[in-house]
């Protein structure tokens, strides 16, 4: 079953935990190849969509 | 593959004692080769290895440029990159990687002559070359971290 963290309006796939719990989310990395420059080198591109950093519950304590 | 944004350990601290203005401190970004989260780091280039300068990379990285924070009342409070580096659209951090271009496996943000922020693992590789663009999009919507009340 997948697991969503929702932070505000949008919602991420969670796809694992890192070993201090925090969760993993999937990743929104788009890249992109066009042809190659005059000295061959591959024109390569990478667009990375950062996710907030992990919202820690916040504690409430038991009155 | 999946990015992790992971906060350091000072920055919170520093949050607490009144000794990070998010708003008006410069705040670079800079690529990393080679990088694992320390949280316990108190200078950006502690841990990893930056990439190197050249085919378009300046070690230190580049200013972010505005920054906000939500107002005082609201929750969470959404820490945001509003601004841009690189030319790109608002929001972004861009470099243009000429000739074999480069590589980074990470990300840190961090306040120069400062401390470190944030370490923004990509979960792999990542490459750009021959005039492409290497881009960071930053949330525009929920922001680099944010906090809640409770």
């Amino acid at each position: 079953m997948t697991e969503y963290l929702s932070v505000g309006d949008k919602q991420y796939e969670i796809t694992g935990y890192a070993e201090d719990g925090a969760p993993i989310l999937k990743a929104q990395i788009t890249t992109k190849e066009e042809g190659f420059d005059n000295d061959g080198n591959p024109i390569r591109s990478v667009n990375i969509n950062i996710p907030p950093a992990t919202v820690t519950p916040p504690v409430v304590k038991e009155q | 593959m999946a990015v992790v944004t992971h906060l350091y350990t000072i920055i919170v601290n520093d949050a607490l004692i009144g000794g990070i203005a998010w708003t008006s401190a410069t705040v670079n970004c800079a690529l990393f080769s080679a990088s694992t989260f320390t949280a316990g780091d108190t200078a950006y280039t502690t841990s990893g290895t930056e990439v190197a300068s050249a085919n378009g990379y300046t070690t230190a990285g580049g200013a972010v440029g505005t920054r906000t924070l939500s107002t005082a009342s609201t929750t969470p409070q959404l820490a945001k990159i509003t601004g841009a580096f690189g030319g790109g659209s608002a929001g972004t951090t861009t470099w243009t990687a000429t000739g074999a271009g480069f590589s980074a496996v990470a990300a840190k943000l961090y306040i120069v002559s400062g401390h470190p922020i944030a370490h923004i693992d990509f979960g792999g590789t990542q490459t750009a070359s021959g005039g492409g663009t290497f881009t960071i999009t930053w949330d525009a919507t929920n922001g680099v971290f944010n906090a809640a009340s409770s």
